[in-house]
């Protein structure tokens, strides 16, 4: 008798081929102690996110202010440890909320097909018709300014292109024997959904989802700059830059350090991104 | 002096796991006038071998590592590009396999005809060139070849485009022919008459033609000598009625040995249980409706690819379909298996009507019947382990519950045993499997809730000839051991043979003919079965 044998499942899978990604791994790394930092930022921060010192002014980098002081003599680390709670909180929930919503949408859409998804598609095309600025302002006139109302107004903006990807995706996924032979295996048409359509569509959907979070993070700092957003003394990263970029000749470090900061974040979200996709491919190699 | 010498032909590809040696010192030489035949199951660089003669394989990864090949003297592998281009096409033409895909859609047959003449006859004007076209259709056996000149492909069917294809690759007069699985992808009678038409050719212009394939039963009425080729190397070679008659190579013999040629050996034979009908189909009916136009005004078409099929399948009983592509035998089979809407007629399984079955209850209904499809390279899901793939009826059918993880293992190993794999493959996923093994797998899944009825879709036309012979031996084992019954669908007479109790032919959506497996193949009485039989081209 041989040796009884256990699965395995994809995403256990998923977490070692990810494991052998050193470029990957560390953008995880990076990216958990920047929600950790930011999570804690009310305890750890050196100084009150309003505490002005109007006399100092705006200083460099020094060992009393580390990222140096804005006009005001606000201590600069303080305010983008202020500004990532905003930015990330932002990029992530609207993005996830984006994600589930097109994701679910467009898969529907896809399978179900006829008038279902022709229906469905379009109420998407007359969402992407209406002006983003006038809806956000409708939205604050309506529900008055606050930071869910942000995500929700993102949210509902970034889901639509996702949406369309997951349905051509799903589109040309439904033609394959795989499915059939699911639905012939008397499988519910949510368990094909849920098994065999959207992991299969992983790719676009991780690929897509990397490039959302960054236009959103700037999305935040656009609406900001229109007043719709949040307001000083509050921060994002999105508004020290646009502040960084009006004082850039004088005081350069207002724009480097919170700059920098935001594109760290891009650049490991992407590697994380590439690398989750190749993760989930059993396709790559295991070794 | 031969047409063509190959020396010492090898061929690498250099990957990222290595180097791969698809050719490994092959050397073989035609003479003008006389076919070779190259054969060899798939991955044996039979393929390679003329690709690279024309400097066809893509470069890199793939490399001539060393060899030469005279044709008509002079060493193709030393020629640029250039030089290659002006033969490519001129001297020597190539046939592919695939019909559907070898000719540009939104040309019409007539042009694409022309260009290559054009190409290769700089000097003839418009009219000469169009007559050129003309006749050359009509040599291949097009009739009103004038009309058809404007036609565009999709409105040619599969042989009348490889047809074209051969009509394209002879106007520019060539001396060798590269025929690379030309019938591989067309019906059995269309074969038979590709093939004809391929020997009336070679007479009358006394070409040259190196024939790739796989099928060692076509190669044997057309070639004169052969070589056998197995993992880059040739094992063996000769005149072709000598290879087939006294095969030297075990390789070879193992080749001809694979080919059923016999009706079902006795001891694989099931008990048959005469008054038990587990599937019984009445006058049914699907017709697929294609819907166009606007959304509010939308024009249907229909095109009827089942009409009035009555059938039924005792307990234990193998029961082949059989037909060309288009006769409505897959439809069939889908309309069983509840995959698409049938407009008429009734489908009883086991004394249920499974049309009368809420979407719920039809659910449940399908751990009884079952299905094994065409392609195992698209029927299971790339993301998914071969453990989770056998394990998901299982759980789906309630057979085992999720919390239960020990017997779901039990449950699961079996499986792989019952299909002949190694219970360490559990933790792979399909891509890492070949054609064959992947087919067992897709086998192991449909037999997993030990269903009552089992449709197998042409389950072994996408594989090379001694996988297929394994995978037949498999089915008729499992079918012996589980007591299945069985609806298999083939386009392969002699496969039928081999595994079916009895036969049923389709054409057009209708059965003409439905009988025993013996009388099937002794006496057929309708004049389509003995067309289809005559067509078979044999060892």
């Amino acid at each position: 008798m041989q040796e009884i044998e256990q699965g395995s499942s994809l995403t256990h899978d998923a977490y070692l081929r990810l494991k052998k990604n050193k470029l990957a791994m560390l953008s995880l790394y990076l990216l958990s102690a920047l929600l950790i930092l930011a999570v804690l930022t009310p305890w750890i921060a050196p100084y009150s996110y309003e505490q002005q010192d109007l006399e100092l002014g705006a200083s460099p980098p020094a060992v009393a202010h580390w990222f140096g002081t804005d006009v005001l003599g606000r201590d600069q680390l303080t305010r983008v440890l202020y500004g990532s709670r905003i930015s990330l909180a932002v990029g992530l929930v609207a993005t996830f909320v984006a994600l589930c919503i097109g994701v679910l949408y467009g898969a529907i859409a896809g399978f179900v097909g006829g008038r279902v998804d022709q229906v469905m598609m379009r109420l998407v095309d007359v969402l992407y018709a209406l002006p983003f600025a006038i809806f956000i302002i409708l939205l604050t006139v309506v529900f008055g300014r606050s930071i869910l109302l942000l995500f929700l107004a993102i949210g509902a903006v970034e889901w639509l292109t996702m949406a369309r990807i997951i349905r051509g995706q799903v589109l040309s996924l439904k033609q394959q024997e795989f499915i059939q032979a699911a639905t012939a295996m008397g499988q519910t048409r949510w368990q094909i959904l849920r098994k065999h359509l959207i992991p299969n569509a992983i790719g676009p959907i991780v690929i897509y989802t990397t490039l959302t979070i960054p236009s959103v993070i700037l999305l935040e700092s656009f609406l900001s700059f229109l007043g719709l957003g949040i307001q000083p003394p509050q921060s994002s990263w999105g508004s020290l830059i646009s502040y960084g970029v009006e004082t850039m000749e004088e005081y350069p470090w207002l724009l480097v350090i919170p700059g920098l900061t935001l594109s760290l974040t891009l650049f490991s979200l992407n590697f994380l991104g590439d690398g989750l996709r190749d993760a989930l491919d059993p396709r790559t190699s295991k070794d | 002096m031969p047409l063509l010498e190959v020396e010492n032909l090898s061929v690498a590809f250099h990957t990222r796991d290595g180097i791969s040696e698809a050719v490994k010192n092959v050397s073989f030489s035609l003479e003008a006038g006389k076919t070779l035949g190259i054969v060899g199951e798939s991955g044996s660089g039979k393929s390679v071998t003329c690709y690279s003669l024309l400097g066809l394989i893509p470069c890199p990864p793939g490399k001539v590592s060393q060899g030469r090949a005279l044709f008509l003297g002079e060493d193709m592998l030393a020629m640029t590009d250039r030089q290659l281009r002006d033969i490519r096409g001129g001297k020597i033409s190539m046939i592919f396999q695939d019909p559907m895909t070898s000719l540009t859609p939104h040309l019409r047959i007539g042009d694409q005809i022309s260009e290559s003449i054009r190409l290769h006859h700089p000097g003839l004007n418009k009219k000469q060139i169009k007559q050129k076209a003309i006749d050359a259709l009509q040599e291949v056996g097009i009739n009103d070849a004038e009309q058809r000149y404007n036609a565009y492909p999709h409105e040619y069917s599969g042989g009348m485009r490889q047809r074209v294809m051969i009509a394209m690759a002879l106007a520019t007069e060539p001396e060798l022919l590269i025929a690379d699985e030309p019938t591989t992808a067309l019906d059995v009678t269309i074969q038979a008459q590709i093939i004809e038409l391929l020997k009336d050719i070679q007479d009358q212009r006394q070409l040259a033609v190196i024939f790739i394939t796989h099928d060692l039963a076509v190669i044997k009425s057309l070639a004169d000598e052969v070589v056998v080729m197995q993992k880059g190397e040739i094992v063996e070679r000769g005149p072709s009625l000598q290879v087939f008659n006294t095969p030297k190579h075990p390789y070879t013999q193992k080749l001809i040995a694979a080919i059923p040629t016999t009706a079902k050996p006795e001891e694989l034979k099931n008990t048959i249980n005469e008054d038990e009908t587990v599937l019984d189909i009445k006058d049914l009916r699907t017709t697929y409706t294609s819907t166009s136009g606007f959304f509010f005004a939308p024009k249907i078409q229909y095109k009827h690819a089942v009409k009035q099929v009555s059938l039924s399948i005792h307990k234990g009983e193998i029961l082949g379909l059989v037909g060309e592509s288009g006769s409505g035998k897959s439809t069939l089979g889908k309309s069983v298996m509840q995959l698409v809407n049938y407009q008429q007629g009734e489908i009883t399984l086991n004394g249920r009507n499974l049309a009368s079955l809420g979407r719920e209850a039809l659910r449940h209904a399908r751990r009884d019947f079952q299905m094994i499809f065409q392609d195992p390279y698209a029927s299971l899901n790339p993301r998914m382990s071969v453990y989770d793939t056998l394990a998901e009826p299982l759980l789906l059918h309630g057979i085992v519950s999720k919390s239960d993880s020990k017997k779901l293992n039990q449950h699961v190993n079996a499986l792989m045993d019952d299909v002949g794999l190694e219970r360490r493959f559990l933790r792979k996923y399909p891509h890492e499997f070949s054609g064959g093994q992947r087919q067992r797998i897709a086998i192991a899944r449909a037999i997993a809730v030990r269903p009552k009825l089992i449709i197998a879709d042409e389950p072994v036309s996408a594989l090379d000839v001694t996988i297929q012979a394994q995978i037949l031996t498999l089915l008729l084992e499992l079918s012996k051991k589980y007591q299945l019954t069985m609806l298999f669908i083939s386009h392969d007479l002699a496969v039928v043979r081999y595994m079916c109790d009895r036969v049923a032919v389709m054409r057009a959506g209708e059965i003409v003919e439905q009988n025993t497996t013996e009388r099937i193949f002794d006496q057929p009485t309708h004049e389509y079965t003995r067309a289809l039989l005559s067509a078979i081209p044999c060892l």
